[in-house]
């Protein structure tokens, strides 16, 4: 019974947990397109997707940290920016900011009230922010999209906390570059 | 007894934590009274105006765009409809995707058993909806729609595509036939 218990405790905190400590990653690609054909890429200044969080796309610190992790990562891939000429690829981001709401787990641990009826009298929702950060590589030529990586994490005072940016940067970027295909 | 009620408490918990059934389950459709679509032949897609679907993973997203098109194309192909490009079409298709958050009491769907203590939980609710307008007229003749729970689905292209494909035939499948 006592594990039970246990377990039961272990399955909910980790689960109040998850929603605030991971960062997310994803992406969708063109399927059947051969990357090796991309060997350079540069940035682009366009961006179709609705208006960014302005605390992310206007916190300069935020871009340069964010702006060399996505240079590293693209050049570990295979990928050399151009300054000049042509590039293969064109690549832009867009930050966004939503809010988001959840079920405070932790408030109703298994104890917290002894009538056992804790989660009707102790549940509240409570409401954050989500960062979203979506890299967008675009086919120079074609101006068709060949792929589109993200990666998410609740905000909670991140702008704030410039060590835990960079350290959040760090983590994510190169996680969501890992599901790129590889150039030459 | 004690050990019976932690251990419904415990499934109550897995439950909601698996049983995120990852699919969009609800499907439900209007038709205009008397619509016969042995009456239309040919469709064209209505131009993307607005595609925001509240989701920066979707938003402006070919991929998701193209794998909702090539499955109602398909599932038209199936009933008698020809794609055309041409203004004249008897038929413009449009379709809506919505992805938002709701609140859900886990065990509520039980149903040989009650879950007073069942946790609630909070899931990324995903709706498409496909619209089938007069093409001479503008008039909506038949709308169809999907939603559920599509916790986790976005980030995993293949399980995205596939899950549209079914969600996008099970609307279809409430399409009056007859061509």
């Amino acid at each position: 019974m006592s594990i039970l218990l246990r377990l039961t405790q272990l399955v909910v905190v980790a689960a109040g947990m998850s929603a605030c400590a991971t960062i997310n990653v994803g992406s969708h690609v063109e399927r059947g397109l051969d990357f090796s054909q991309y060997q350079t890429y540069e940035w682009s200044p366009h961006d179709a997707l609705p208006a960014g969080d302005a605390r992310l796309e206007e916190d300069m610190v935020f871009l340069d940290r964010m702006q060399g992790a996505f240079e590293k990562a693209l050049a570990a891939r295979g990928y050399q920016r151009v300054t000049f000429g042509s590039p293969d690829l064109l690549v832009h981001y867009h930050a966004a900011v939503s809010r988001r709401i959840d079920v405070d787990r932790l408030a109703r641990e298994p104890g917290a009230c002894p009538d056992g009826n804790v989660l009707a009298r102790n549940d509240r929702l409570i409401d954050y922010e989500r960062a979203t950060l979506v890299l967008d590589i675009v086919d120079a030529q074609t101006g068709r999209l060949v792929w589109r990586g993200w990666a998410r994490e609740d905000l909670d005072n991140l702008l704030d906390d410039q060590r835990r940016m960079a350290r959040d940067i760090t983590k994510a970027v190169p996680r969501m570059l890992a599901q790129l295909p590889r150039g030459l | 007894m004690h050990l019976i009620r932690i251990s419904g408490r415990l499934a109550c918990v897995l439950s909601a934590l698996i049983a995120c059934g990852c699919a969009l389950r609800d499907v439900h459709s209007f038709a205009e009274r008397g619509f016969d679509p042995a009456r239309f032949h040919t469709y064209r897609w209505a131009s993307a105006d607005d595609r925001a679907t509240g989701d920066p993973r979707l938003d402006d997203n070919p991929f998701f765009q193209r794998s909702v098109q090539t499955s109602v194309e398909s599932e038209l192909a199936k009933r008698g409809f020809e794609k055309t490009t041409s203004e004249t079409a008897d038929l413009v298709i449009d379709y809506y995707a919505r992805v938002t958050q709701r609140v859900e009491r886990a065990g509520a769907d039980l149903v040989y058993r009650s879950c007073t203590d069942c946790p609630p939980y909070v899931y990324d609710a995903g709706s498409l909806m496909i619209d089938l307008v007069e093409g001479r007229t503008r008039a909506l003749l038949w709308r169809g729609w999907a939603e559920g729970d599509i916790s986790g689905l976005i980030d995993n292209q293949s399980w995205l595509e596939e899950r549209i494909g079914q969600a996008v035939a099970r609307i279809l499948e409430r399409l009056p036939r007859g061509v």
